[in-house]
């Protein structure tokens, strides 16, 4: 069954692009079955699971065994389905071919997520790449070919990196799925250039996450890009980055240190960069697409902190793994929901100038609700899909820590002897905490600027919104809610 | 003294067939004038199908010479769409005469290529790469009044002249050795037992004679420092000439290669003198071809010459399979050179259109083609895609074999790992250049006055195979073998 997962969407992108079938409903049929497809195979109790996944006995080797593959197709699916719906296309060609991108990452991603070779892993992931670049070449806004091509060549060279990284370890491993990876890892088997593996593994997965100081192609890429192709992939293709990190760290277990181990310190000063640096740059940002763009990059800095812990800790730390991958369902959520509203302010005001905007609350009550509601989860507000993941990593990365002499060594180490004996990870905690003010500062004065106050010239221009509008968005601010309320730990 | 044949004629069948058939068409030429040309390069291109057909199911599948006997017939047959422009550069207007010959040609230069897959000595090798080699010479500047062409053809008659002086040379070095020409083991080991050490001489005078031999076959792959000639020559060269020499004359290269190389087998081993000098020498070429190839092509706007300097890069990664050399090289290299050759002749076959249609080899001849002729861009994408090593093409697999066997020599020889980083960076580049392509097509406005293109049947079959062929290539290998 788990092959229709990636089938449905090709069969649908095929549809579209040699039938001319309509783009945005086929579209939504087809994301509409991969929902109740991928919410009965993430639910199915495990002994149905074994049956729907090996019946179909194809050589693919799709699972869901993996720690995070559940969630992450979870978050794949809720995401597709709101960006086909919410997709507002200016022309029926830009249409099927908005729909055909979007189908078409959707299916890299859910492959990727569902991968067990490594091979298919990755490769699945570079499917999804394609139509990215080619959407934002075509169809995007301000130097659209420019930012394409910068993408381009950044992702590519990330891919090569972790193309090597991937291959180097699996050689050396002799072992190409994650599972038989798990496997040599149990007979005792490592891999002899650590180091080496881990820098590649490192540079490629971050990059593609956008990892500071690899970050620079990000804001401007989702800025430019058409709503539903941001949403996937600031949503959900980006994750794949963490999610394999991740799942390469559970599956070293308690030699994980040894593999990830000489990058940790290095990892927390760049996660930093992407917290306070990123941020930093995000509250100067006058446009909502850039803002939106760079705050999603400085919230990966919460994930990679997980990491840290996880690694710190040895594989020890289950509360790191549960955060980041309840952060990461939260995160992809709420950003998707953000990137869909900021196309439907663009439809409303033709503009995306923060000074410009102005009182729109009160000419479009609903999108000013719904925009206050995805920002305030992307703060971090208590019973809201964000705040759960947060908490937890920040509680994560103290888990197990006493009161002794510091690890850290030079002035630093004096530093956190005063505070007690605080390790690397735990005063990377203490910076990043700081990331919630800022997010707080640009996040409310965006909702000030374009919702409240006065009606701005731009904002008079306000129509109204469709149904469809409105459906595509509550649909996720449902999940933000629900998950902020009861979080899907069941699928950890 | 009485000279005993190693070879039976039997082995050389399908290449005599082909001699056979291109003196045939020859003939033809003269006595049946009225005869219209494409006959010519139709019935050429089934006589190398079906060379490549019997080659392939033959008791020792020849798969190198399949691919280059594919490659010859796909190239005549890229001259059928392509005899509007033939005609006008060779006799002028739309006169035919005298046109004959560019479609016969190519068959003799396949029946050498057949041939050297049976050299087992270097008098059959060098006799059979002069075949090649000198049907090339005519081939490269047969479009008399195309100043390109006749260039194309001088650079490559000079600079192929002075290869061949460095593989004779180097032959007679051979020789004088160890006495003999045959290529193998045995000869090796009588030569280089025991190391510089114990006869300085012998094995001295038989690593200069190995180098200059390394050299020649250097030259036809177009590996650093023998690639020169590469990118004018590929550019001047009539389109079909350039695919032919693209493919099924690297192709010959490789298989030179493969020769000289393989009876090295034994001292290829970590420990060896000879095995380390082998292989850093390997590795260095590889590197310094990767890069010169790379870098090359970022910079160019004309696409023959661009796929002229991916023609470097790629034979740089071929070149990395021949650290571990081992019984599954030949079967490696065979597999690289089939993903490109399907791609590289796809995108000959997409470039000899666009020239027809629009007059032009710069990459901006193909803008707008995504709006006019999207399923044709999407299989052009496909191409450029599997050239670039995008997962799912077959390229993508190829480049990853490369990578492997990057990463195991590495584990053998910890003193080339800077070679991984190499391949890693100009992988990169490549997405760089082969995506200039699909950028035009896809982002670009066209040019005013192109109208979308008509697709000839020929250029339609072929390139819709060709990308099928590369998705289906790229992907069962994961379902099956890996999977």
């Amino acid at each position: 069954m788990l092959i229709w997962l990636i089938l449905v969407p090709v069969i649908a992108a095929a549809c579209i692009g040699l039938l001319k079938a309509p783009g945005r409903l086929t579209a939504m049929l087809s994301a509409a079955i991969s929902l109740i497809l991928g919410v009965l195979a993430v639910l199915a109790p495990e002994c149905c699971r074994e049956c729907l996944s090996s019946t179909c006995g194809t050589p693919l080797q799709l699972t869901l065994a993996l720690p995070l593959s559940k969630i992450m197709v979870l978050l794949s699916i809720l995401v597709t389905f709101a960006a086909v719906a919410g997709m507002k296309a200016p022309n029926a060609d830009a249409e099927r071919s908005w729909a055909i991108s979007a189908l078409l990452i959707s299916t890299g991603a859910i492959g990727a997520f569902m991968s067990d070779n490594i091979i298919a892993f990755y490769g699945f992931h570079e499917l999804a790449l394609i139509p990215t670049f080619i959407m934002i070449g075509c169809y995007g806004r301000g130097d659209r070919r420019h930012i394409a091509w910068t993408a381009t060549i950044y992702l590519g060279l990330a891919s090569m990196v972790l193309l090597a990284g991937l291959l180097l370890l699996c050689a050396e491993m002799h072992a190409w799925s994650f599972t038989t990876m798990a496997a040599s890892v149990q007979a005792g088997i490592m891999p002899a250039s650590t180091c080496t593996i881990a820098a590649l593994l490192i540079v490629g997965f971050g990059a593609l996450v956008s990892l500071f100081p690899f970050h620079t192609w990000a804001a401007p890429a989702y800025a430019s890009a058409p709503a539903p192709i941001a949403m996937l992939h600031a949503g959900v293709l980006k994750k794949f980055g963490l999610y394999g990190l991740f799942t390469l760290a559970y599956i070293f277990g308690d030699k994980c240190q040894a593999l990830f181990g000489c990058w940790n310190n290095w990892l927390l000063i760049m996660l930093l960069g992407n917290v306070l640096w990123v941020g930093y740059v995000t509250i100067s940002q006058t446009r909502l697409d850039l803002m939106l763009g760079n705050s999603s990059v400085m919230h990966m800095g919460y994930i990679f902190l997980a990491f840290a812990a996880y690694i710190a800790s040895n594989g020890n730390n289950e509360l790191a793994i549960q955060g980041a991958a309840l952060l990461m369902l939260a995160h992809g959520l709420t950003i998707a929901l953000l990137f869909l509203l900021t196309g439907q302010v663009e439809a409303q005001t033709r503009t995306l100038e923060l000074d410009s905007m102005g009182g729109l609350g009160s000419k479009l009550p609903a999108l000013g609700f719904l925009f206050g509601l995805a920002g305030m989860a992307s703060i971090g507000l208590p019973l809201l899909a964000n705040f759960v993941g947060e908490f937890t990593v920040f509680v994560s990365c103290f888990a197990g820590w006493q009161p002794a002499a510091s690890t850290c060594d030079c002035w630093l180490g004096s530093v956190a002897n005063f505070f007690g004996g605080l390790g690397p990870v735990q005063l990377a905690t203490i910076g990043a905490l700081w990331g919630l003010v800022i997010s707080a500062i640009y996040m409310l004065r965006a909702f000030r600027n374009i919702f409240e106050g006065p009606v701005g010239t731009a904002s008079e221009r306000a129509t109204g919104l469709t149904k469809l509008d409105i459906v595509a968005a509550c649909f996720l601010a449902v999940f933000i809610v629900l998950f902020g309320i009861c979080p899907p730990t069941c699928l950890l | 003294m009485n000279i005993v044949s190693t070879y039976t004629w039997c082995q050389f069948a399908p290449a005599f067939a082909l001699v056979g058939l291109a003196a045939l068409l020859i003939l033809a030429d003269a006595l049946l004038p009225k005869l219209p040309k494409r006959a010519f390069a139709f019935i050429g291109a089934m006589g190398c199908f079906v060379a490549s057909y019997f080659l392939y199911t033959a008791s020792q599948p020849d798969f190198l010479g399949c691919i280059a006997a594919v490659a010859t017939g796909l190239s005549i047959l890229l001259a059928f769409d392509y005899t509007k422009i033939c005609c006008e550069s060779i006799a002028g207007g739309s006169n035919e005469e005298g046109t004959g010959e560019f479609y016969a040609l190519p068959l003799v230069a396949c029946a050498g290529i057949l041939s050297l897959t049976q050299a087992r000595d270097l008098v059959m090798l060098f006799v059979s790469l002069e075949v090649i080699t000198l049907s090339s010479y005519v081939l490269a500047g047969y479009f008399r009044r195309n100043q390109g062409s006749i260039e194309a053809g001088i650079k490559y008659l000079v600079l192929g002249a002075m290869s061949t002086g460095i593989l004779v040379y180097g032959t007679a070095w051979y020789f004088g050795m160890v006495g003999t020409f045959t290529l193998g083991h045995e000869v090796v080991f009588s030569a280089i037992k025991g190391g510089v050490a114990s006869s300085p001489t012998l094995a001295v005078g038989f690593l200069v004679a190995t180098a200059m031999l390394f050299a020649g076959a250097f030259f036809k792959i177009g590996a650093a420092p023998m690639h020169v000639w590469i990118p004018d020559v590929y550019q001047g060269a009539p389109t079909p000439t350039t695919a032919f020499l693209a493919v099924a004359s690297k192709t010959a290269g490789f298989i030179v290669l493969c020769a000289l190389v393989l009876p090295f087998a034994p001292f290829c081993v970590p420990g060896s003198l000879i095995g380390k000098l082998f292989i850093w020498c390997f590795a260095l070429v590889a590197a310094a071809t990767l890069i010169i190839g790379n870098m090359g092509a970022i910079r160019q706007t004309n696409i023959k010459r661009l796929l002229g300097y991916s023609s470097i890069a790629q034979a740089g990664f071929i070149m990395v399979f021949f650290l571990n050399v081992n019984g599954i090289l030949e079967n490696l290299v065979g597999q690289y050179l089939l993903a490109y050759a399907l791609s590289t002749l796809a995108a000959f076959y997409a470039v000899a259109m666009v020239r027809t249609q629009r007059g032009s080899e710069e990459i901006a001849a193909f803008r707008g083609l995504g709006k006019s002729n999207p399923r044709t861009a999407f299989l052009i994408t496909v191409c450029f895609a599997s050239l670039a090593g995008v997962p799912l093409t077959m390229g993508f697999m190829v480049k990853m074999y490369s990578f492997v066997a990057a990463i195991t020599a590495m584990g053998k020889w910890a003193g080339i790992c800077w070679l991984l980083p190499i391949m890693v960076l100009t992988a990169a580049m490549g997405f760089y250049y082969y995506f200039k392509v699909i950028r035009a097509m896809y982002w670009e406005q066209a040019q005013p006055g192109h109208k979308a293109l008509q697709v000839p049947v020929c250029t339609g079959i072929v390139l819709t195979l060709c990308a099928l062929a590369l998705i289906y290539l790229g992907t069962m290998p994961l379902l099956v073998s890996l999977g």
